[in-house]
């Protein structure tokens, strides 16, 4: 092997300054260009183009807001709307507040028609009625009524995420790293100085532009033109596949001349991934449902629910308080929750759960005897069931079918009658007919519980189109194994159930508690997959892969 | 937290920019990725790029890019950045070395293998990717210090048809057009290019184009630039050629052709004229799938067209007959005049970065600046401008990449150098070109990551700077010579490649030679000097500020050009060649070249019925996505996972559903994607991204004869559901 020909001294020299080089960042400064040596321009907007051809000339006059309008025919899929949004605006690793999914159009079998595929631009859509806004607890956003503008007041944000579940279009999106959530407002400051929004910017062949549109005539494309209840078109007014526009009335205008939109679908529509789990929810959601079903055997059966039990209640509905703090981003924020009373469903919800522990104190604490107990647990009793019906609404208010009212009542009411019940008749020593009403109760709870997924059986298919059928999809695929146990542990604690009233009174506290259990668990699956396997209508997403 | 999201003024032309993110000063560079060549303007903090957006003032991408120039910097930032040297030792581990260790191992192990097994036992294989001043470094390093006798490219993968087709028929490599072509033409024809994914910010210039021109398309898939064609000729994949001459034969038999130009400045017409009796619409509507109709309007329509412009990629680089194919391109633009006007001209629009850089300087297939290594005139001028001894220059072309992967596998190369390109990845059927790395004795792979597909087989990494880490030029499609400044710090001990190439060549002891290559712009003008007298002198260009202060220059800029007919501020900012109507033949005429259209070497059959096209997946994905995969917000944009295209009518009857796992064999090898039924392929064909690092392990290798480019478009393969196991 013949030596190096340098010797290593000098090798050493040369590396440490080709090293030093590598860190020598002053070589920009030979060219820079800089607002010193330009010719000093008092106009700061961006260079690029003539945006006055995709920007109104002048701000929206009365009964018009601004809109993003998209041309189909322009958009070639190229995406540089989604990351200028990110890199003009600053945001987050990974974060945009646009993006672009995929619609397609395959031909009849075996015709010769071409295949149609169509790329979708899509940010905020600035709504007519924002669910955001509607839902959100703490009044962080606002719609401007000049403008009509949707905007989120980040200041006032407790990250509740409320709103991602309420908006149709997956629109705002959670910082980890501020514990709030952001989303697009229409780049109003630039618009405001004569600038075109980032996204529009970008584009290099003029898809997007902003327009004024006049409220009427949102309403006029949108709103069927039947009532409500009669049979809706199947053809949706906004964008085919793209949530029910009804729900907030979107602004966005999607046009093409060269295609036929209602023929198309997005690409994927029959895909569905589990969303996510929101454990914290799941534990208050649960843990106060029980502890309102213990409370209400207090303030109907004082003497069928001894105070050990309604301590375990009152216990179990700390804890859901403190989870449903500790899933906020902002927990230090929560106490503004109160704000939202007027229009948000989890405000009420969250006052009326606040509202609820001193009540359930109360009741805890009186001894049975004195005259304020039954007035106490009466309280929390009626406190605690118009939590239930707030939790409801919560859900409900998102128009996700598997969110919908009625099934989501009787999951809660379910969970409220079986758990409560079950504790008390597992904790009690009760004499008949108490016994016989828990168990009658819990039974009764863990059929309603168990009402929706036996529903949803029916809307099983092998090519899923509807936000039900991806539910059923889901159920029956990648969450099969949690519903196939959370549909067991059902099954077990009914059995349970009734074999411990077969069996009392010698074995039956036993197999009481082997209920208890089991009912707990089968709640905690079946409020687990309530999150996880929701699928609701969404704007078009990638190829799923 | 409202102020996160403030905006200010962020300076003249910029527009409002977040406050944290406003600069204090601005540097730019031609985007690292395609060869589009946009100019990105980097925003500083401290000297340092944090921010970019593209500049409205280029005459390339007036102001847009495409999400991977958007994200060019996110992709700088990644744990798997090599950081320091890695030598692997013999129980496979890889231990952090010193730069000079390094150094040290690298010319021990190579000089002993070029002691033991001669001349032809090293070889490297290059990039497109990096600058023009480095891989001419790297070429002349190799050849002139070293005494490598092979080097190539991976713009072997997908420009070496369009150099191949290009010298034939004009006589020089030479892209005759410029981008303001798009926007003149009122007929343009694109074939094998999926331009609005492949080049987005090129489709731009078609958008603009004011003539509402024909737009036609020739791919067998609905591609989005199948959509937005008025004609779309899905035609079946590899029968482009007898479609092309089918058209020329119904243009001459019409009499749509410009006889006065091709009397004046072709050679081989009648040859041509004959050769293309043959193929008459009957015969290529049969060879092809299309009506006659469908060829009879298309050859009607360019045939009318006042500005006729021809435009090809991938689709027609990748083929067993792809430098005819290119050619057959070309002999329609000849046939029709439409060459050296505005809005014509048979144009190849090239891939990578800086593969136009790498075709002229990177001391390859061509001698410095495009010259012949066999021409004692060519060499003696190099040596000259390099001041080198003529007898450091070797007198024959070196071997070709899947020549030099056959010398690998028989033995004779013993020792490879890759700097800049994933060939694990890349390379056609990758199981084999694996086994075939395994047998080198010293393998070395120069990249910014230590966790390529390639760097994970190499003996010696050596960590590398990334685009914007370093100063330099590339090379665009049209010619454009753009600028790239240096805005950001490589992690840890990483080393430009430039300064690795310094490094070894000190080491190696040829440090002599290269005492002249101390800076990228010192060697930019060495490569000056290299291109005198030739198509792509760029003599007059006087250094990186008039690059910067043009929006770039295309080449040619000779210094005598400029001094006898440029003043100095009219030189136009886009021009095309042939205006003239000389070519660059020793006659100064271009080449009718044509040849009878061959089968695909491996058509399908009972036990592999599909045809497997591969190609580009989304604007968010380059190549082998060693740099894309790094940007959080490109990987939303576009699936995780390999997927498969099929069409719905053999989804069904292989009982195949959108989402279902699915299992693609080709004879070399098999993978799982998952299935994306969709009408957009052609029933019996599959589609496959190729960017998923599995895709290559179907490909079949085949070479274009002319160009030695892989044919990666066209291979037969088996479908079957993948059942999950219960």
């Amino acid at each position: 092997m013949p030596p190096a020909a340098t010797p290593s001294h000098e090798a050493t020299t040369l590396i440490d300054e080709l090293l030093a080089q590598e860190r020598n960042l002053t070589a920009v400064d030979r060219f820079s260009q800089w607002h010193g040596r330009q010719t000093p321009s008092s106009d700061t907007r961006p260079a690029s183009r003539l945006y006055r051809s995709l920007l109104p000339l002048h701000a929206p006059g009365p009964g018009e807001q601004y809109a993003f309008e998209v041309d189909l025919d322009r958009c070639s899929g190229c995406k540089a709307c989604v990351t200028a949004c990110h890199a003009l605006n600053g945001l987050e690793d990974g974060e945009s507040w646009r993006s672009v999914g995929l619609l397609v159009g395959a031909p009849p079998p075996a015709s010769p028609a071409p295949a149609l595929l169509q790329h979708v631009t899509a940010a905020c859509h600035h709504c007519l009625e924002p669910a955001c806004l509607h839902g959100c607890p703490v009044l962080a956003y606002e719609k401007d009524p000049g403008t009509g503008i949707v905007r989120h007041l980040d200041d006032q944000c407790i990250g509740c995420t409320y709103c991602i579940m309420m908006c149709p279009y997956e629109v705002p999106r959670f910082s980890q790293r501020l514990g709030i959530v952001r989303k697009c407002d229409l780049c109003s400051e630039r618009l405001v100085a004569g600038e075109a929004p980032a996204c529009v910017q970008a584009c290099p062949t003029e898809a997007i532009r902003v327009t004024h549109v006049a409220v009427r005539d949102v309403r006029a494309r949108l709103l069927p033109a039947l009532p409500a209840s009669s049979n809706r078109s199947k053809i949706n007014p906004f964008l085919p596949s793209a949530p029910d526009p009804i729900l907030t009335l979107p602004t966005t205008r999607y046009s093409s001349e060269r295609l036929e939109l209602a023929s198309m679908r997005s690409v994927d529509l029959s895909h569905a991934t589990p969303a996510h789990g929101h454990a914290p929810l799941v534990i208050m959601l649960v843990l106060s449902q029980a502890a309102v079903g213990v409370f209400s055997w207090r303030a109907w059966m004082p003497s069928a629910t001894p105070t050990a039990t309604v301590w375990l209640g009152l216990a179990m509905l700390v804890l859901a308080l403190g989870a449903s703090v500790l899933h906020l981003g902002q927990p230090r924020r929560a106490w503004r929750v109160f704000l939202g009373l007027r229009r948000s469903w989890l405000s009420r919800e969250a006052i009326l759960l606040g509202a609820l522990l001193p009540a359930a104190l109360a009741a805890t604490v009186l001894s049975p005897e004195s005259a304020a107990a039954p007035l106490a647990a009466g309280l929390a009793a009626l406190l605690g069931w118009a939590s239930i019906g707030a939790s409801t609404m919560v859900y409900a208010a998102t128009g996700r079918p598997y969110w919908s009212a009625a099934w989501t009542a009787s999951r809660f009411v379910g969970c409220t009658l079986a758990l409560g019940s079950g504790l008390v008749g597992a904790l009690s020593p009760l004499p008949d007919p108490w016994l016989l009403l828990s168990t009658l109760a819990g039974l009764l709870g863990a059929g309603l519980s168990l009402a929706p997924d036996l529903m949803l059986w029916t809307h099983r298919c092998s090519t899923a189109t509807t936000a039900l059928a991806r539910t059923a999809f889901l159920l029956s695929g990648r969450l099969r194994f949690r519903w196939r146990a959370r549909l067991g542990l059902a099954a077990a604690g009914m059995v349970a159930l009734i074999a411990s009233w077969l069996a009392s009174p010698n074995h039956s506290v036993e197999l009481r508690w082997i209920a208890v259990v089991c009912l707990f668990a089968t709640t905690l699956l079946e409020r687990h997959l309530f999150f996880t396997a929701a699928s609701p209508d969404r704007m078009p997403g990638n190829v799923p892969a | 937290m409202t102020e996160e999201l403030a905006r200010v003024a962020g300076g003249p032309g910029l527009g409002q920019l977040p406050r944290r993110l406003a600069p204090s000063g601005m540097a730019q560079a031609i985007c690292g990725f395609c060869s589009t060549g946009c100019n990105l303007k980097l925003h500083l903090k401290d000297g340092a790029a944090v921010n970019l957006s593209p500049d409205p003032n280029y005459p390339v991408n007036l102001g847009m890019a495409c999400p991977k120039g958007w994200e060019s910097l996110a992709c700088l930032t990644a744990s798997d950045r090599g950081t320091t040297p890695l030598l692997r030792a013999t129980d496979g581990s890889r231990r952090p070395i010193a730069w000079s260790e390094a150094a040290d191992v690298f010319t021990a192990r190579f000089k002993d293998i070029q002691r033991r097994h001669g001349p032809d036992s090293v070889a490297w294989l290059g990039t497109g990717q990096i600058t023009t001043e480095e891989l001419a470094f790297l070429g002349a390093l190799g050849k002139f210090g070293m005494g490598f006798r092979h080097g190539d490219g991976n713009t072997r993968q997908c420009m070496a048809t369009a150099v191949a087709a290009y010298k034939q028929s004009f006589g020089f490599d030479a892209p005759p057009f410029t981008y303001a072509d798009f926007e003149a033409s009122d007929v343009i024809v694109l074939v094998g290019s999926n331009l609005c994914i492949a080049h987005p910010i090129l489709w731009q210039r078609i958008q603009r184009n004011p003539h509402r021109p024909e737009i036609l398309v020739v791919d067998p898939r609905r591609t989005e630039t199948a959509m937005a064609a008025s004609q779309h000729l899905a035609i079946r994949p590899k029968s482009d050629l007898a479609l092309l001459y089918g058209i020329a034969h119904l243009l001459v038999a019409a009499e749509r052709v410009d006889r006065e130009f091709i009397a004046a400045h072709t050679v081989g017409f009648q040859q041509f004229r004959d050769f293309i009796r043959a193929f008459s619409p009957d015969r290529v509507a049969s060879e092809t799938g299309l009506t006659v109709g469908q060829i009879v309007r298309t050859a009607d329509t360019i045939g009318r067209g006042r500005a006729v412009s021809f435009w090809w990629t991938m689709g027609v680089n990748q083929g067993h007959q792809a430098t005819r194919t290119a050619q057959a391109i070309i002999n329609l633009a000849l046939l029709t005049g439409n060459i050296g006007r505005p809005g014509t001209g048979a144009n190849s629009i090239t891939g990578q970065c800086n593969a136009m850089g790498s075709r002229l300087f990177s001391n390859t297939t061509n001698l410095l600046g495009g010259r012949r290594f066999q021409d004692p005139a060519d060499r003696s001028h190099v040596a000259m401008a390099l001041g080198i001894p003529e007898d450091r220059i070797p007198r024959d072309d070196s071997w070709a990449y899947d020549q030099i992967v056959e010398g690998i596998r028989r033995g004779a190369v013993k020792g490879l150098w890759i700097v800049a390109t994933n060939a694990a990845h890349s390379w056609i059927h990758q199981k084999d070109f694996r086994e075939v790395l395994a047998r080198l004795e010293f393998l070395v792979v120069q990249d910014m990551y230590f966790s390529t597909e390639t760097a994970a087989l190499a003996h010696l990494f050596l960590p590398a700077a990334g685009w914007a880490e370093k100063e330099g030029t590339f090379i665009n499609s049209e010619r454009r010579i753009g600028w790239i400044q240096k805005a950001a710090r490589p992690p840890g001990d990483a080393l430009s490649d430039f300064n690795i190439f310094r490094l070894l060549a000190n080491h190696w002891g040829c440090g002599d030679l290269f005492r002249q290559w101390n800076s990228p712009e010192s060697v930019f003008r060495l490569l000056q000097a290299c291109s005198a007298g030739q198509p792509c002198d760029i003599t007059g260009i006087r250094g990186y500020a008039h690059l910067a202060e043009s929006g770039g220059i295309q080449w040619p800029f000779a210094a005598s050009h400029t001094r006898d007919h440029l003043a100095e501020d009219t030189h136009p900012r886009e021009r095309r060649l042939f205006t003239d109507g000389r070519f660059f033949t020793p006659d100064q005429r271009a080449r009718f070249l044509f040849e009878d259209p061959s089968p695909s070497p491996e058509p399908p059959d009972a036990e592999y019925p599909f045809v497997l096209l591969t190609g580009r997946g989304t604007s968010a994905q380059w190549h082998t996505q060693t740099r894309t995969a790094k940007s959080a917000l490109l990987r939303q944009l576009y699936p995780d996972r390999l997927y498969v295209e099929i069409h719905p009518d053999d989804a069904r009857r292989l009982s195949l559903i959108s989402g279902a796992p699915t299992c693609v064999q080709s004879r070399r090898g098999q993978l799982t994607a998952t299935a994306f039924v969709t009408a957009t392929v052609p029933r019996g064909h599959v589609f496959l991204p190729m960017h998923y690092p599995e895709v290559n392990q179907l490909t079949l290798p085949n070479f274009d004869p002319h160009s030695r480019q892989p044919g990666y478009k066209h291979c037969a393969v088996a479908i079957a559901a993948v059942h999950p196991q219960p």
